[in-house]
């Protein structure tokens, strides 16, 4: 069990607790290509071809290969243990997309904030929309650049991390990297008191 | 620990109302886009992927009120949502303040019964659900 998805599409009559969780981050971080690899279930995708209209507000940063955009939801569901089944909705990463996902928060027990170390300032709107709301987050770097990763503790001042946020890398394609990269900020979650007294190891 | 209830499958025998002729399946879905219960024709699966999509359709549904202000000066408030395909329709109707009902059907559904048939169940869901939140799930508005 455990890391291994189920393999059956119907849930066990053992499952009680549904945890529900948010894949964020900027554009083009691979929100969509995380919440894929980790579903169990075909993901439900809501892509659309980037206008030629959209390559001003959005610019993917050299990443000539992504033609489409997620424009409302990335929706996945993954059973993590007998008891606990993930849900996973991800959201546009754009601005101009804040009022959606602050509906689809709702309910929510907190975010994954996927992250690119090119551009870490760009998860900055995201992590202060969730401060505001007082939902706990983890930070997942998304290890597809070919940037040299700095030392932890660098990255945790540069994205400016309370101590006990869990902050790891992951690669968005990787089911096992994912699955770890979702377990760290479910385990945050259900720690008592999360983001009091915890302390990273 | 905050936690959701998954389902209420006691709550399916009022939603196996909406199945008339040409009804495909129904799901009702709480706030956060988790599935309450589902009837008809999809799976559990499915009516997980049914329920986050139409939660997705709800909030876009939601926003676009803002567009859609009139002189009285109250605020818009969303009440249903109608799709059109060349394969049928589907409805999103408010289930009570917490909690919504989609239904998809094929294109040859006769729409006054069903439409008021769907606005029946939801009356009554609404009911059953709108004074009962999910444990676990703060009302933020």
């Amino acid at each position: 069990m455990g890391l291994e998805p189920s393999g059956e599409v119907y849930l066990p009559d053992s499952v009680s607790t549904a945890v529900k969780v948010l894949v964020l981050g900027p554009f083009a971080v691979g929100k969509s290509t995380f919440v894929g690899t980790l579903s169990e279930i075909p993901p439900l995708h809501t892509e659309e071809t980037m206008t030629r209209t959209g390559a001003v507000a959005d610019d993917p940063h050299g990443i000539t290969e992504k033609t489409t955009t997620t424009v409302a939801l990335d929706f996945g569901r993954r059973t993590l243990s007998d008891r606990v089944v993930l849900y996973m909705f991800g959201t546009p990463g754009q601005r101009r997309f804040l009022s959606l996902w602050e509906d689809l928060a709702h309910g929510s027990l907190g975010a994954l904030v996927l992250a690119d170390v090119a551009r870490i300032e760009e998860s900055f709107d995201v992590m202060s929309v969730l401060e505001d709301r007082g939902l706990p987050y983890a930070v997942a770097i998304n290890d597809f650049s070919s940037v040299e990763m700095p030392p932890r503790e660098e990255l945790r001042e540069a994205f400016d991390l309370l101590p006990g946020v869990p902050l790891v890398s992951c690669d968005a394609r990787d089911r096992q990297s994912t699955a770890q990269a979702m377990i760290s900020l479910v385990e945050y979650l259900l720690t008592p008191s999360p983001g009091q007294s915890q302390e990273s190891a | 620990m905050n936690t959701n209830t998954v389902r209420r499958p006691e709550l399916r025998w009022m939603l196996d109302d909406v199945l008339l002729p040409e009804v495909r399946s129904a799901v009702v879905l709480a706030r956060d886009g988790l599935v309450i219960t589902a009837t008809g024709d999809i799976d559990e699966s499915d009516a997980d992927r049914f329920a986050a999509c139409l939660a997705s359709l709800r909030g876009a549904s939601a926003a676009s009120a803002e567009f859609c202000s009139d002189s009285s000066g109250g605020e818009p408030t969303w009440n249903q949502t109608l799709i059109e395909l060349n394969t049928g329709y589907v409805f999103l109707i408010a289930a009570g303040s917490h909690a919504y009902m989609g239904v998809s059907t094929t294109k040859k559904v006769d729409m006054g019964p069903a439409t008021q048939r769907f606005h029946a169940v939801v009356q009554k869901l609404g009911a059953e659900l709108g004074t009962l939140p999910r444990s676990g799930d703060s009302d933020r508005s």
